[in-house]
Order: C-alpha cells, then sequence, then structure tokens
C-alpha cells in the first residue's frame, strides 16, 4: 500500500511535466496522447493517475452520450450533410482520443475502472451500431467479449440509464448492430 | 516566449490581467489595468498572449479596451503590426510566437473595427499554422480565426469544420492535462502555459457558436454543431467560477438552449432552428416592449415586422411538427398581442404578419394523428411522449387566445365602422367558426391528454361570440341560416359553460329571431337537469371547489322550471316588478279568498236578514236553494274555488323560484376569473359537466 502510494505521488509530477512538455512541444496533439499514454502504461494503478483515468473515461463516456444524441437527431432529420460532418468527427475523435484511452489492458481488469472501461466501450458500441458501421460494432463485441471473459455477471450501465449484467448487455448490442 | 513574457507572467500580472479581464463585459477600468502594469511597461506581446481573455467582447468594448492599452504601451495596434512586419523583413524571418502575435493584432483589428480587410490581414498571417502539427495555442487561433472567416463569407459548412477541428485539435488534448493542474492547484500558476487558457476556450467556443454566428446571420447548417454545444452544456461552461464568474459566462443562455434542444420546443435537435428561433423570440421581446411603451409607433410597427419575419426564417427551417409547434405557438402570441392592442389603442395600422391561425391548426392535426405512437417521428424522440403531450396542449391554448383576441379584434371594430360592420362581424364569426370546428373534432371525452381544460370554457367564448356576432351586433339582414346557427351556437355555449346568466336570454332572442321562442324550455330543459343533476358539480360543491357558491346557486335554480323560465324571458331589471307581481297575486287570491268566504256564508243563511233590495254587484246574503241566485252562487263558489286553486299553486310556484332567480341574479360572475386564467382549476370542472352524460343530452337535442 505504502508502494503504491508512493508510486502515485511520483507519478502525478511527472504526469505533468509530459502532459505540460505534451502542450508546449512541436509534435502535435497525437504525439501528447501518446506520450500521456506511455506515462499512464507506467504508472497508473494508483493515486492521481488512476484518479485522472477515472475522469477521462467517465467524461469520454458522457461525451459518447452527448454525440451520439446529436448523431440520432441528424439521422431523423436525414440531414445528410451535417452526418457527414459529424461522422468525420467521431472517427477522429474515437482514432486519436477514445482508441488510446481505451487500449491499456489493465484498466478492463482494475476494480476501480474496470465498470468505466466496460460501459465507455458498450457506448462506444452504440455509437458506431447508431452510425451503421456493423463491422466496427463486431469488432468492438468481439474486444468485450475476449475482455471480459468469465466476468458476464459484471454490472455495466447499458442502454445508458440501465444497469444489467455484461453478459445480458452483449446480447443486446448483438442485435442492435442489426436493429439500428 | 520571450524574456519579458517570462517576468511578466512569473511576477503574477499575466495572472491579474487575466483576473481583472474576466467577464467578457469588459467593465474593468482601464485605470486599474494601467496600475497593475505602471511597475513595469507593458507590451503588446504581453496583451496579444492573453488575448483569449478579452476577444470575445463585443466590437464597441473591445475597441475601447484596444484604446486603453495602445495609451499604456505606447504604440497603436496598427503600428504594433507594421513594426513587427518591418522586424520580420529585416531580420529574413521571426519566431512563430511573433507570427502568432501578429495574427492575433489584425484579428482583434478586425473585431473592434468589423473590416473584413483586417480579417483578410489576419487569415493570411495565422495560415503558418495551417500543418495541423503546430502548439495547441496556435491551433486555437487558427482555427477561431478561419471560424471568423467562415462566418464574414457566410460559409456554414467551413464553419462548422473549423470549430469541430477546434475542439478536435484544441480541447480534447488540454482537457486531461487542465485536470491534473488543477488537482495540483497549479491551473492557474503562472507557467501553466495555454492550458490554463482552457475555461476561456470553452466559452469562447459557446459564444462563437451561440452569439457570433447569429451576429453575423448564420442562420443554417449549424446542425452538427449541437454535439459541442451539449459537451460545453456537461461541466464545462461556467465550471471553472474561480477563473470565469458565472454572472461573466455564457453558461445560463448556453443551458437554455440546451434546454431547448432536448425539450418540447425542439425541431428534432436542430441547433440552427434553436438558435434562430431564440433570436425571434428576442426580436418578439424588443417589439412587445416598444408596443407596451410607444403603442404603434414607427419603430414599434419595423420592430413587429421583423419579429414576424425571424419568426417566418424559423418556420421555414423547421422539418417538423414539434419545431413548427414551437413557432406557432410564438407567432399566435404576436398575433394576438397585436390585435388585443389596437383594440385597446383604438387604432389599425397595417401590421401584417407572415401567418394564419389556419397554419397552427393543421400543424395540431398533424400532431394529433400521430398520437398512437407515431409521435416519436415527429421530432419528440429525445424529449418524449409528455413533450408531445404539453406541445399539444400548448399549441391548443395560444390557438384559443389568438382566435378570441382576433375575433374581438374585428367585434370591436365593427362597432366603430358600421359601414364595413357586416363584413368584419362575418369576420369574427368565420373565426369563431372554425375555433369551433376544431374543438368539436378534438375535444371528445378521453381527450384529456392532448386538448387542455381551457378549451371548454373557450368553446363557450367562441360559441357565444358566434352568437353575439349575429344577434347582439346587429347586423343588417343576417340570413336565416345565420340565425339558426346562432341559436345553435347559443346552444353550444350553454353546455359549455351553463353558468352565464345573460346566455340565456341571448339563447331566446334568438329563437324569437327565427320565430321559435316557444322551443326555449324543450332546448334548454335538457341542459337545466343536467347541471341540476350533476354529480361532478355536487360533488364539487361537496368540496368546496372554486367558484361553489355559484355553481350551487345555479344548481338549485335550474331545477326549477319556472326559475328555468325567468333565466330565458326575464330581465334582472325587472325583477322587482316579477316580485311586484307576486305581491300582487298575493293581495288577488285575499280578495277572492273574501269573496267567497262571503259568498258560502250567503249560501247557508248566516247572514242575517236579506236587504229588501241588493245592490247591483252584490250578491243576496240567502239564497234560497233551488232558485236561480241560489244555483248562481253555487256556480261562483265553484269557479271561485278554482280559481283560488290555481292563485295558490301560482303564489307557491313564485315564492319558490323568485328567490332562486335572484340568487341567480346576485350571484358572482365567473367568467373574468376564467377568461383571464388558463390554469383556473374551474375549467376542470367544465370539462367534466360537458362531457358527463353528453349521450344523454346529444339523444335529447335530436329529439
Amino acid at each position: 500500500m505504502r508502494r503504491t502510494m508512493k508510486l502515485a505521488l511520483g507519478a502525478a509530477p511527472m504526469l505533468l511535466a509530459l502532459q505540460l512538455s505534451g502542450c508546449a512541444s512541436d509534435e502535435g496533439p497525437g504525439g501528447t496522447e501518446a506520450a500521456q499514454q506511455a506515462a499512464i502504461e507506467e504508472t497508473a494503478l494508483g493515486g492521481e493517475a488512476l484518479s485522472q483515468r477515472r475522469t477521462d473515461l467517465m467524461r469520454a463516456w458522457r461525451d459518447l452520450i452527448h454525440l451520439d444524441e446529436t448523431m440520432q437527431g441528424l439521422s431523423d432529420r436525414n440531414d445528410s450533410r451535417s452526418v457527414v460532418l459529424l461522422d468525420n468527427f467521431i472517427a477522429e475523435y474515437m482514432a486519436r482520443h477514445l482508441e488510446p484511452l481505451l487500449a491499456p489492458d489493465w484498466q478492463s481488469s482494475h476494480p476501480e475502472v474496470m465498470a468505466l472501461d466496460a460501459n465507455l466501450r458498450f457506448m462506444k458500441a452504440q455509437l458506431l451500431a447508431n452510425m451503421r458501421y456493423t463491422r466496427k460494432v463486431q469488432e468492438s463485441i468481439d474486444d468485450l467479449e475476449k475482455r471480459f471473459e468469465g466476468r458476464e455477471n459484471m454490472l455495466v450501465e447499458y442502454p445508458v440509464g440501465e444497469q444489467r449484467s455484461l453478459g445480458e448487455a452483449l446480447e443486446m448490442l448483438r442485435d442492435q448492430k442489426w436493429n439500428s | 516566449m520571450t524574456t519579458m513574457m517570462k517576468g511578466w507572467r512569473q511576477s503574477g500580472l499575466g495572472l491579474r490581467l487575466a483576473r481583472l479581464a474576466l467577464g467578457f463585459a469588459l467593465v474593468l477600468a482601464a485605470g486599474a489595468l494601467g496600475g497593475a502594469t505602471t511597475a513595469r511597461s507593458a507590451t503588446w506581446d504581453d496583451y496579444l498572449d492573453y488575448a483569449y481573455i478579452y476577444s470575445s467582447a463585443d466590437a464597441q468594448s473591445l475597441a475601447a479596451r484596444i484604446a486603453g492599452y495602445e495609451r499604456e504601451v505606447g504604440l497603436s495596434l496598427d503600428a504594433y503590426v507594421k513594426r513587427s512586419l518591418e522586424d520580420r523583413g529585416a531580420k529574413n524571418g521571426e519566431d512563430l510566437a511573433q507570427t502568432r502575435r501578429r495574427a492575433i493584432a489584425q484579428f482583434l483589428q478586425y473585431l473592434a473595427a468589423r473590416e473584413p480587410a483586417h480579417l483578410e490581414n489576419s487569415v493570411d498571417t495565422i495560415e503558418a499554422f495551417s500543418d495541423g502539427k503546430s502548439r495547441q495555442e496556435d491551433r486555437y487561433w487558427y482555427h477561431y480565426i478561419q471560424a471568423h472567416r467562415a462566418l464574414e463569407r457566410g460559409s456554414d459548412t467551413e464553419f462548422v469544420k473549423h470549430v469541430l477541428s477546434l475542439w478536435m485539435d484544441v480541447v480534447v488534448p488540454l482537457e486531461s492535462p487542465f485536470d491534473t493542474l488543477q488537482a495540483l492547484s497549479l491551473s492557474q500558476a503562472a507557467n501553466s502555459g495555454f492550458v490554463s487558457a482552457l475555461p476561456y476556450v470553452y466559452e469562447n467556443v459557446a459564444r462563437l457558436i451561440l452569439l457570433r454566428s447569429q451576429e453575423m446571420g448564420m442562420g443554417f447548417g449549424l446542425d452538427s454543431l449541437a454535439a459541442i454545444v451539449r459537451l460545453l452544456g456537461d461541466q464545462r461552461v461556467g465550471a471553472y467560477p474561480e477563473v470565469i464568474p458565472v454572472e461573466a459566462s455564457v453558461r445560463d443562455y448556453l443551458e437554455r438552449i440546451v434546454a431547448r434542444l432536448e425539450g418540447p420546443e425542439s425541431d428534432g435537435g436542430s441547433l440552427t432552428f434553436t438558435l434562430v428561433l431564440f433570436e425571434a423570440s428576442k426580436a418578439h421581446d424588443k417589439s412587445r416592449g416598444l408596443l407596451a411603451s410607444e403603442g404603434f409607433s414607427d419603430e414599434s410597427v419595423a420592430s413587429i415586422r421583423a419579429a414576424g419575419a425571424a419568426y417566418a426564417r424559423a418556420a421555414d427551417l423547421a422539418e417538423t411538427p414539434s419545431g413548427e409547434a414551437a413557432v406557432y405557438m410564438r407567432i399566435l402570441r404576436q398575433m394576438g398581442e397585436v390585435h388585443a392592442a389596437k383594440q385597446r389603442l383604438g387604432v389599425d395600422p397595417d401590421v401584417e404578419l407572415p401567418f394564419t391561425i389556419e397554419g397552427a391548426y393543421q400543424v395540431y392535426a398533424s400532431l394529433h394523428e400521430a398520437r398512437n405512437g407515431d409521435w416519436r417521428e415527429l421530432g419528440f424522440r429525445n424529449s418524449g411522449e409528455e413533450s408531445y403531450l404539453l406541445s399539444m396542449r400548448a399549441l391548443w391554448e395560444e390557438i384559443q387566445e389568438a382566435t378570441l383576441n382576433s375575433a374581438d379584434y374585428y367585434l370591436a371594430r365593427a362597432t366603430e365602422d358600421p359601414a364595413r360592420a357586416a363584413e368584419l362581424v362575418r369576420n369574427a364569426a368565420r373565426l369563431f367558426a372554425r375555433y369551433l370546428a376544431h374543438f368539436e373534432r378534438y375535444a371528445v371525452a378521453d381527450s384529456t391528454r392532448w386538448v387542455p381544460d381551457s378549451a371548454y370554457f373557450a368553446a363557450y367564448e367562441a360559441a357565444r361570440g358566434y352568437g353575439d356576432a349575429f344577434i347582439a351586433y346587429g347586423i343588417a339582414n343576417p340570413a336565416p341560416a345565420e340565425i339558426q346557427l346562432a341559436a345553435s351556437r347559443y346552444h353550444m355555449a350553454l353546455r359549455a359553460f351553463p353558468f352565464d346568466r345573460m346566455l340565456w336570454p341571448a339563447l331566446t332572442t334568438a329563437l324569437e329571431r327565427r320565430g321559435g321562442a316557444n322551443d326555449f324550455l324543450a332546448i334548454t330543459r335538457p341542459i337545466a337537469e343536467h347541471v341540476a343533476g350533476s354529480r361532478h358539480a355536487g360533488s364539487w360543491i361537496a368540496q368546496n371547489g372554486a367558484g361553489s357558491k355559484t355553481i350551487d346557486v345555479y344548481r338549485r335554480a335550474l331545477s326549477d322550471e319556472l326559475v328555468l323560465m325567468y333565466m330565458g324571458f326575464a330581465d334582472a331589471k325587472g325583477l322587482g316588478e316579477l316580485e311586484k307581481s307576486l305581491a300582487d297575486l298575493k293581495q288577488q287570491r285575499d280578495g277572492l279568498a273574501r269573496k267567497l268566504t262571503g259568498l258560502a256564508e250567503q249560501r247557508s243563511g248566516r247572514g242575517g236578514s236579506p236587504p229588501a233590495s241588493p245592490a247591483d254587484g252584490e250578491m243576496s246574503e240567502t239564497a234560497a236553494f233551488g232558485t236561480s241566485e241560489s244555483q248562481r252562487v253555487a256556480r261562483e263558489l265553484e269557479d271561485g274555488g278554482r280559481q283560488l286553486a290555481k292563485l295558490d299553486k301560482q303564489i307557491t310556484a313564485r315564492a319558490r323560484a323568485l328567490p332562486l332567480f335572484r340568487a341567480v341574479v346576485e350571484s358572482e360572475d365567473l367568467a373574468p376569473a376564467l377568461r383571464s386564467q388558463r390554469e383556473h382549476p374551474m375549467h376542470t370542472l367544465l370539462r367534466r359537466l360537458y362531457h358527463e352524460g353528453s349521450g344523454r343530452e346529444t339523444q335529447a337535442a335530436d329529439e
């Protein structure tokens, strides 16, 4: 425990230094997030870094809800021009921000963040399903099955506002893949 | 970063500037800033590095601020730009920070003067950061300046792309570092760099989308930015009161926009529609204020027309009945206000609004058709069924108010302009008739969820208005069909609101005009019996509901047929005469009783000796049975007895009915309160009364 705390206390300034140097570097945003990711991979199991990771996962989950809500509205209105603009934005958001955020294996099994991690993955899959990217939805389903194998009874929030077991949520997601 | 800049930030001057410049309203005294920088001479580089703090100010405030900085620095912004260009030429290049500052300086010149040439210069300069690999600070200014040029050019696609890119390139990568700085209480530290600007970035992006876009007339193509607006509203704008005080933030406005995006007044989540409708509402508020203070001045009329045109733009954008209903609710209110003001002020300026009530009826019909679940497709998917139902009821209320106000206006004009009275009264009648047709179609017994309670009193007003148009306003030569319709409208008005005493004689008048006054009782008795026997009314009185006293009076009165006749044929002013007639009747009865007593005594021989010759008109006090005299007395006794019984019956009836009628005459008039309060609890009773046993009533009327 003491070791974890020491690690955490040490991690925060290091992360900050990495983040700030990323902001000031000429490598662009992609480089910054990669640097953050590397730091988190090394030090993320406690303290400030873990707290920050929780915040990031939660924020990304809420952001996906808002993106999904907007995308549904645009689709309902058959506003294809706006759909294309937002679709591009979401694709870039996923590639540059969400995928790195979801990449680490540890957070899918860390007791303090694994539920957030699972919720975010389901939300991502839901958004992709609503955007009719069935292949990507299947990839997400495969990834969820693999990551959470043997933990199908774990509670997740899917759809938003409803709690159910991960196994049941996966079944619903499979249906959603074709029914959206 | 220059050495001077480092020194400035480390000395805390930058932070102080940031704090002093909070709020975009720019109410801060230039002197205070001057004081803050006297310890060391400020430079334009200092102010330009913090331009994200004050660049969202309105043009006038920004110009004043720049003038203040020019005095402090001792160099005009224009001269700064020229000098930096000269320096670059002399050195054959420059630091990228200097390039960014010049772009910002040119951009500030544009914002302060709204001169597009400055913006073009700024865009040319900021192009140095177009490669996508620049620092976040550079990317922020690149997209922010480009977004302004897109607005200036009217290019919605470019605008949306730059705002989305700003979010992706700047906001997303800054959020996590900002959280870390905050956790360590370093978010506003002097050397925290552009990360600490994040709250201002949120604020500026929000203002760019919500305010600047509308100021620049961008009333189309913004819908994908609804995502950014929702993100901004989720713990971002206004979430850092230690950096930007809430009262100086755009948070409240943002929250209202988000609520509208997701509420019953949304057009399927269209941000463009929401912003345009919001701007139209602001124009409406302004015109309403002018109308109240100046009447129909030229400025007021222009403002009303501008608001109407703004609503028309919103209506053009609306793609769902949800959005159409939101527009109609407002435009109907404006129509009602204009008509009410014309009537109140007694003037009739030409203020045509580009809408008709008929359009609102059609929107209501569309909403109604989707009641079995299809409402989700009408723009209510996110806001839900309750929003759908709320929208229907609200639209109905605006329709009824606009109808009644407009019709009243026509009737008022008819009295002032006899030459056009017939035409104007018929205009009013058409409006009333349209509402009544709408009412009869949709206000069925199980319509509680989509028809407001106040619809029933409005139906009374419309029905009575229709009858009055042809009966009370005295159109010359109304057609027999119009008189017939007027009578049936009065009948309907009585069904909807039987507690209007003057309505009963109005029906009698209408019936007389068509030669059918005798039908009064047959027509009104079912209504009277319905009210007298109403379970809902009884329960309402037992619970002492609003208006119970009057309702109880009517209930007891209408259970008496004689009172019903009084209601139809008696004038309240003649109540004294009626009461006097009762006294006369009693007097008449007493006289007859005395006469019959005398006759009876005469016949039984108890009257003493008869006079030698009875005077004319006097009866003989004794009569020998079998004589013609005796037979006459017997006949008179018989007739008199029957007459006495009849008089007794009349006296009993009138003695019972007149106090009831008097109570009705003296009861409180409930109509004004119901007219002015849509939420008055008695509206609910009227609805229940209308539908209670309606089958029985309809059958009786048919018979």
